[in-house]
């Protein structure tokens, strides 16, 4: 049985299938400082009060600090508001990315229903938790209700095998996912990730690849959870792994031996990063809730330590415990020595709004989860998507460059 | 439902939410400035052609990417009574659902990407579309996003039909109990 109708049939008591309505209780909701706004002056329309603020968590990400006099009035009408429904658990500027703070946190366990008012809300897949994105609207009426209707989705296993090149992160494994699927491969779908491979990942390359399996149209990533996740969590599993039942199709993929770089305006437009190297850049950003981890700000001092960066480098701790993890450690001394700004742990650049906007013509190499035209500024710019080490590489040499052989490979590294 | 007869803007395949309504501009309550910037993704000629649009006629995946719900947002308050597509991505579709805004999907090819100036026919109880004397078939919707699109989305549908949240305690009369 596919992991999601596993927890669905958890959740509503009896056995459920592929393309039924249902009404499940959720377990957590999460908003963000984006979502949040609208999302609270839709539940004032209702005239309802808050099912249970306790399972609300609210994370001001997007526009941290705040970037105009409006988002800073807004910021404070949802404090306001939080405030006065009871609602605790609202981690300000400053805290991290939602989808980084909440596993750190604690709030994230294998087998829970979770809906978040952010597309990249899949990332918690890699605990094993069914996680979907939604919008304000329904966001609002699940706060009052503490439901939400959902189609039971089709499972798409993936199967990955063959052995990983020595620079391949769960970012290269995804680009590679996505540009053999397509940006619709897996619409409505859950996109579950297996096979014999994935014991070489790291659960931070697990997260990336939950992450951005929602551009492959998929309902939500997820990924059986193994014992490094039930000792993360501090669960006893009750999911079983995969048995072969329940799937409507196996896709059996082979890790990918060169870093992948997803190109141009469509994420689905991916090469191997040999095809594109040598490609001039003005920008790289390191972060995201993609790629902002402690494993990928280490790969990234490993590849510049004593080198000095030749094209403008941004880097983002995802949340203000990898920030202080990475100082601690020294990881932040030595990007700021090769000439890296660092950014509070936001969204930061990823969607345009603010710190590293791109102008007409520029050329960004990111870590970020979409390249979509004009997403990080000028209509005119362009975007390229790879990993931690893709990236760093390239800041250091200004042109796209391959990473491999340039650090000493990472073992297991936590969140 | 009515018929809705218009200017079609004819997009193609794989419309993302950041053309439609880029993250600059997502920082308002005000839907019809929001309104003001739809497209803008695209260009601001594009925006402008489209605040004259009655009917969007797309490819496959329209609206896929962000949650933002501003995106329908701006295409209802830009004036667009709906969206007809081959294929919508799930949160845009959902949103869109929600907020009342009228999304049909359609079979076949329509190979009149970019064109200007083509008057639309949507006729929603019959399920067809007619363009430049052809119809084209419409799939209906789902019966209960019909109905949550029947009521004006879903805020006003759990407000007069289903009724079944608990309501807000009378200002003064109780505490919130700890959350």
């Amino acid at each position: 049985m596919s992991l999601v109708t596993q927890i669905l049939k958890a959740k509503m008591g009896r056995h459920v299938s592929p393309d039924e309505i249902i009404e499940p209780e959720l377990d957590l909701l999460m908003l963000t400082d984006g979502t949040s706004l609208l999302a609270s002056q839709n539940f004032l329309q209702l005239g309802s009060r808050i099912k249970d603020p306790g399972k609300i968590v609210i994370v001001y990400d997007h526009y941290s600090p705040s970037n105009k006099i409006e988002s800073a009035n807004y910021h404070n009408l949802v404090r306001a508001f939080a405030k006065e429904h009871c609602i605790k658990n609202l981690y300000d500027c400053g805290v991290g990315i939602s989808h980084q703070v909440l596993p750190e946190l604690g709030y994230i366990k294998p087998g829970m229903f979770i809906i978040g008012g952010d597309s990249h809300s899949t990332t918690y897949g890699a605990f094993g938790a069914f996680s979907v994105g939604m919008g304000a609207t329904d966001l609002a009426v699940s706060m009052a209700s503490g439901r939400t209707w959902i189609r039971v989705p089709w499972t798409k296993r993936v199967e990955l095998s063959g052995k990983k090149g020595p620079s391949i992160f769960g970012k290269d494994v995804i680009l590679k996912v996505i540009g053999k699927i397509g940006s619709d491969g897996a619409n409505y779908e859950s996109l579950e990730f297996g096979g014999p491979a994935m014991d070489e990942l790291s659960l931070a390359s697990k997260m990336s690849m939950a992450n951005m399996s929602v551009e492959t149209g998929a309902k939500n990533g997820i990924m059986f959870p193994d014992k490094k996740v039930s000792k993360l969590t501090g669960t006893k599993i009750k999911l079983k792994d995969y048995d072969e039942e329940g799937y409507e199709i196996t896709l059996d993929i082979d890790m990918p031996i060169e870093p992948q770089v997803a190109c141009g305006t469509a994420v689905d437009n991916v090469k191997g990063i040999s095809e594109v190297a040598g490609t001039s850049v003005d920008q790289v950003y390191i972060g995201s809730c993609t790629n902002g981890r402690y494993e990928d700000l280490l790969v990234a001092a490993r590849i510049m330590k004593g080198h000095k960066v030749r094209a403008r480098t941004l880097v983002s701790p995802a949340s203000r415990m990898t920030y202080q993890r990475a100082l601690k450690d020294g990881l932040i001394e030595t990007l700021v020595d090769s000439g890296c700004m660092i950014l509070p742990p936001s969204c930061g650049p990823c969607i345009g709004i603010h710190q590293g906007v791109l102008g007409d013509r520029e050329v960004c190499f990111s870590t970020t989860n979409r390249n979509f035209k004009g997403r990080m500024g000028s209509l005119t710019s362009s975007i390229y998507l790879g990993s931690a080490a893709s990236a760093a590489a390239t800041a250091i040499e200004g042109v796209i460059t391959d990473p491999t052989g340039l650090f000493k490979p990472i073992t297991e590294a936590g969140i | 439902m009515k018929c809705i007869e218009g200017l079609g803007m004819f997009l193609g395949d794989d419309i993302d939410t950041d053309v439609i309504i880029p993250g600059r501009f997502l920082r308002t309550l005000d839907y019809n400035e929001l309104a003001q910037h739809v497209f803008e993704g695209i260009s601001p000629e594009a925006s402008r052609y489209a605040r004259n649009c009655s009917i969007i006629v797309a490819g496959e995946n329209f609206g896929c990417g962000s949650s933002r719900e501003q995106a329908p947002l701006a295409i209802k308050f830009a004036g667009i009574q709906c969206v007809v597509a081959r294929s919508f991505a799930r949160i845009f579709y959902r949103n869109a659902i929600n907020i009342g805004l009228l999304v049909l999907e359609y079979e076949g090819d329509i190979e009149l990407e970019d064109a200007m100036d083509v008057t639309v026919t949507v006729d929603p109880d019959n399920k067809v579309m007619i363009i430049e004397g052809n119809e084209i078939q419409l799939k209906p919707l789902p019966d209960h996003a019909q109905e949550i699109i029947d009521y004006g989305g879903l805020i006003n549908y759990y407000k007069k039909k289903k009724r079944d949240l608990d309501p807000a305690p009378a200002i003064g009369t109780e505490s919130f109990e700890e959350g």
